[in-house]
């Protein structure tokens, strides 16, 4: 069997002494598009920020390539590529120069001209970031999140004040990201972006995973989406 | 990437978006020249004691910039998150603290030295005038240990702030009673100089607490960060 890319056994993250995120294990192998589902609260964005290694769990093991992330940080970091509604650039510094400053960080040896013509951003490379439209800005964000080519794309809530044919442009980066074998893992709200672009769908409520769909089937995640939400128990939904 | 080219990379970086953005230096100039002017006419011009005060004028002035400095070090990471990327870069997070430290030390120094001009000015402290080659190359070390040792707790204590909303009044309250040791090692060297007496006795102390306090700041730096 081969050692999936991303691991999570057991995770859970308290704050308070209140558990966020409770008991969590999901494996990721390379090349599948997993798609995070809850409603507010329900502790997506704290899986991500964890399997990010932004946060630390309170409990549980988080593994890449079936090593332990104690282990495995820095080198771990050079493997992933993070993005989400926030842009995570330097608005004073030009697309260009983000980008530019992310490769030295990454120890990276892409193109900075073609990643801007690939990204459609070669015309906006002399604009700082402080001056860009929300959607060149996750153009931007998701050039650098894939800049060194990562195995693991995190991606929270990346379609978030999007136009639909930004949404259409960033769905393609995930499958293309696919195409090369990397393994994607995004949180979003919507439902129905996320059963057509995901291979398999989890749903989280108050923390806890109440659904895990290898086929991530429309009906199936939808109907336990809407009870997630409405805080029924997670039996309801069948 | 080892750790010092990426804290160069970020120090870099840092300077190359307060040259953009112009938020911290000239108000960080401005602030420590009216602590200066201010304290000018408010010690008095005929005062017996201003030769005895002038030297805690000047180190406050530094404080004061240093601390306005430090209000704006992390927002540019704050601002889009940026942070998280910086979080994510595959080094030891060592190299985001000692990229700031670099970064916030380079911007106090270049307010520290047009600042010892205009003390020179206000208060004809002879200090750049009365010191051998010698003693204003220590005149120097004592300024950089200085800001060395005040932007090493700066940039953590910065760091822990910046995540929480009342950071304008927190920074100073905790950052204030930690320099105390750097203040009045601070306050004997420019005493030392203004008299033309050896400035060595200061400048070895301020050494050691920049050193410490480097060290110290280091080791707090990656919890800071993460929570």
């Amino acid at each position: 069997m081969t050692t999936p890319l991303f691991e999570a056994e057991r995770v859970t993250r308290r704050y308070r002494e209140v558990p966020v995120v409770d008991e969590v294990s999901l494996t990721v192998p390379a090349g599948e598009i997993v798609g995070l589902l809850g409603p507010n609260g329900a502790g997506k964005t704290t899986l991500i920020r964890m399997a990010a290694t932004l946060a630390r769990p309170s409990s549980g093991a988080l593994r890449y390539r079936g090593v332990e992330l104690k282990q495995a940080v820095p080198a771990a970091r050079g493997w992933i590529g993070f993005a989400s509604h926030q842009s995570l650039l330097y608005p004073e510094l030009t697309v260009a120069e983000n980008l530019r400053f992310h490769r030295r960080l990454h120890g990276a040896r892409t193109d900075i001209g073609e990643l801007l013509e690939r990204h459609g951003l070669a015309a906006v490379a002399g604009v700082p970031a402080r001056h860009l439209s929300r959607g060149t800005a996750q153009r931007a964000t998701l050039a650098r999140a894939l800049l060194h080519e990562p195995d693991l794309l995190l991606l929270d809530e990346p379609f978030a004040g999007l136009d639909g044919a930004a949404r259409e442009r960033l769905a393609g980066m995930v499958r293309a990201a696919r195409g090369r074998g990397a393994a994607v893992l995004f949180a979003t709200h919507d439902v129905g972006r996320a059963v057509e672009l995901a291979d398999r769908a989890l749903v989280l409520q108050r923390g806890r995973v109440v659904l895990d769909d290898p086929a991530a089937d429309p009906e199936t995640v939808r109907r336990t989406y809407d009870t997630a939400a409405a805080g029924l128990p997670a039996g309801d939904a069948s | 990437m080892t750790t010092f080219s990426a804290a160069a990379a970020i120090a870099g970086k840092d300077l190359l978006s307060e040259a953009r953005s112009r938020e911290r230096l000239p108000a960080m100039l401005l602030f420590a020249a009216l602590v200066l002017l201010v304290m000018h006419f408010a010690i008095g011009l005929d005062s017996a004691d201003r030769r005895d005060l002038a030297p805690g004028v000047l180190q406050a002035a530094f404080l004061f910039a240093g601390t306005l400095g430090l209000y704006r070090s992390f927002a540019p990471e704050t601002e889009a998150m940026a942070i998280h990327g910086l979080m994510l870069g595959p080094v030891d997070r060592s190299a985001i603290y000692f990229g700031k430290l670099a970064s916030g030390t380079l911007l106090l120094l270049a307010v520290q030295i047009p600042v010892v001009l205009l003390y020179e000015l206000f208060f004809r402290a002879n200090l750049l005038g009365g010191q051998s080659v010698g003693g204003l190359l220590l005149f120097g070390a004592i300024l950089l240990c200085f800001s060395l040792g005040f932007m090493a707790l700066g940039t953590t204590v910065a760091a822990i702030c910046a995540a929480t909303p009342v950071r304008e009044v927190l920074l100073p309250l905790l950052l204030f009673p930690l320099s105390a040791p750097l203040l009045i090692a601070g306050v004997s060297g420019v005493r030392a100089a203004m008299a033309g007496e050896p400035v060595w006795e200061a400048a070895r102390f301020l050494v050691l607490a920049a050193v410490a306090f480097v060290s110290v700041s280091w080791m707090c730096f990656e919890f800071a960060l993460e929570e």
